[in-house]
């Protein structure tokens, strides 16, 4: 026998036939969200934190340090003028600069010290607003904190929506590290976040489903330039994918500053 | 922790979901194959694919180009494979084959069968992804490059990789047969 036909044989044996399996699939993505949970058989797991290993440790370090590299030879940031679909505005480099000079007030962790994940705020009439139900922030920028997970060899990317308060508009500059390495965590303009650019550094690729992903040390968005919400009430939103590198431990805290404001949130994933 | 439901608006795309579900449906075997293939048991299987279908309607208003919906559609399976893996080893539980499986049929088909599937689950995650879409699905290398997100040469030397630590008495071109 071949090695196909062997393969095919042994997998053959664990696969038995699921004829019923596209109409459950059908049913389940058709259904709320509500219905969907009698569909699966197991709860979904969003807060699990895997274990790592030392040579994951060892390639996290490593992946740091190429970054620092990149962010030190970054270019500068002349003007931006960005895609129409997220950003009509240009960028004003003078206050994009004063964000960035506020200190990030990120500690890191004591050693055995829990992940302090919050605050958070639940949402009574999250429906009417466009919202999740349970917020991450203090406001006027809210997290879902998570979303979506996707693994890669370079490490761990969460898919994640914020929400902006309608009596907020301007500028908004988003920074996050892993609380118990320092490690920066990295936001993304690729497909999966809308087509806004994230920030003029870039300190890495990756690719993730069949998609370059552009790794950004910080998220910039003026607020103004966002989509008008599909409905009148909801607020104004954006999707980002974020990613912290192999080795991280997933307790990931984020500041969000903006003119009149700095806010800091802690997810753990 | 709390559960955190995705937002209203992740869900918003012009597809209509009847629409995305004839389009999906022939891709749900070939995906429930490929599951059964990565995970090694067919109830994780039928999960991974429902949640993979979930994640393809949220996204697939962002996929650009549709005929190259199956490969993404897989790469989507390949990766809920990968985090079903990751959560039954972080809980400790066990659906898949064990690893010192005593097997006591005396069929020697039953016994290389199992010895196979433990060799597969002893690859790395993207070793194992391209021998099972090459061999149990019979895709095209460039198609493979795809779902796993690299070059076609990368997915090349991956797949000569993978089958020679499945079978290094044989010579690759015969492998590959």
């Amino acid at each position: 026998m071949s090695l196909r036909s062997d393969i095919h044989a042994a997998i053959d044996e664990v696969a038995p036939p699921a004829p019923l399996l596209a109409r459950q699939v059908e049913a389940f993505v058709l259904a709320d969200e509500n219905e969907r949970s009698r569909f699966s058989r197991r709860g979904r797991i969003h807060w699990t934190r895997p274990l790592r290993g030392a040579v994951a440790v060892l390639a996290a370090v490593l992946v740091v340090a190429v970054m620092a590299g990149l962010v030190m030879g970054g270019r500068l940031w002349r003007e931006w003028t960005v895609a129409p679909a997220n950003h009509p505005h240009t960028i004003d480099v003078g206050d994009l600069e004063r964000l960035r000079a506020k200190p990030l007030a990120l500690s890191t962790l004591q050693p055995g010290a829990d992940c302090p994940a919050g605050p958070t705020h639940a949402v009574a009439n999250f429906h009417a607003l466009g919202l999740s139900p349970v917020l991450f922030g203090d406001g006027p920028i809210y997290s879902a904190g998570n979303g979506e997970r996707y693994v890669t060899q370079w490490g761990t990317y969460i898919e994640t929506d914020y929400w902006v308060d309608p009596s907020f508009a301007g500028l908004v500059l988003i920074r996050a590290r892993d609380l118990r390495t320092g490690q920066p965590v990295v936001f993304s303009n690729s497909t999966f976040s809308g087509e806004a650019n994230v920030s003029d550094q870039l300190v890495g690729n990756d690719f993730l489903l069949d998609q370059t992903v552009q790794q950004h040390p910080e998220f910039v968005v003026d607020t103004r330039g966002l989509r008008p919400p599909q409905a009148v009430a909801y607020w104004r939103s954006w999707g980002t994918l974020q990613g912290y590198p192999a080795g991280g431990s997933g307790c990931i805290g984020f500041q969000v500053d903006g003119a009149g404001f700095s806010e800091v949130f802690v997810v753990s994933y | 922790m709390q559960h955190v439901a995705d937002s209203p608006l992740s869900t918003a795309h012009p597809w209509s979901g009847q629409a995305f579900t004839d389009l999906l449906a022939p891709l749900v075997e070939p995906g429930y194959r490929l599951a059964c293939a990565m995970l090694h048991d067919p109830h994780a299987a039928e999960d991974a694919v429902q949640e993979a279908s979930l994640i393809a309607w949220r996204k697939v208003g962002r996929l650009h180009d549709h005929s190259r919906l199956r490969g993404w559609f897989l790469g989507i399976v390949a990766n809920e494979c990968r985090n079903s893996r990751r959560r039954r080893w972080v809980t400790s539980v066990s659906h898949g084959l064990p690893a010192g499986l005593s097997v006591v049929s005396g069929e020697e088909r039953v016994v290389r069968n199992t010895d196979l599937r433990r060799a597969l689950s002893q690859l790395a995650h993207d070793d194992r992804l391209v021998v099972v879409l090459y061999f149990h699905l019979d895709m095209p290398l460039e198609e493979i490059a795809a779902v796993v997100g690299s070059s076609v040469g990368a997915a090349r030397a991956r797949l000569y990789r993978a089958v020679n630590r499945l079978r290094p008495d044989l010579a690759i071109q015969e492998a590959l047969q």
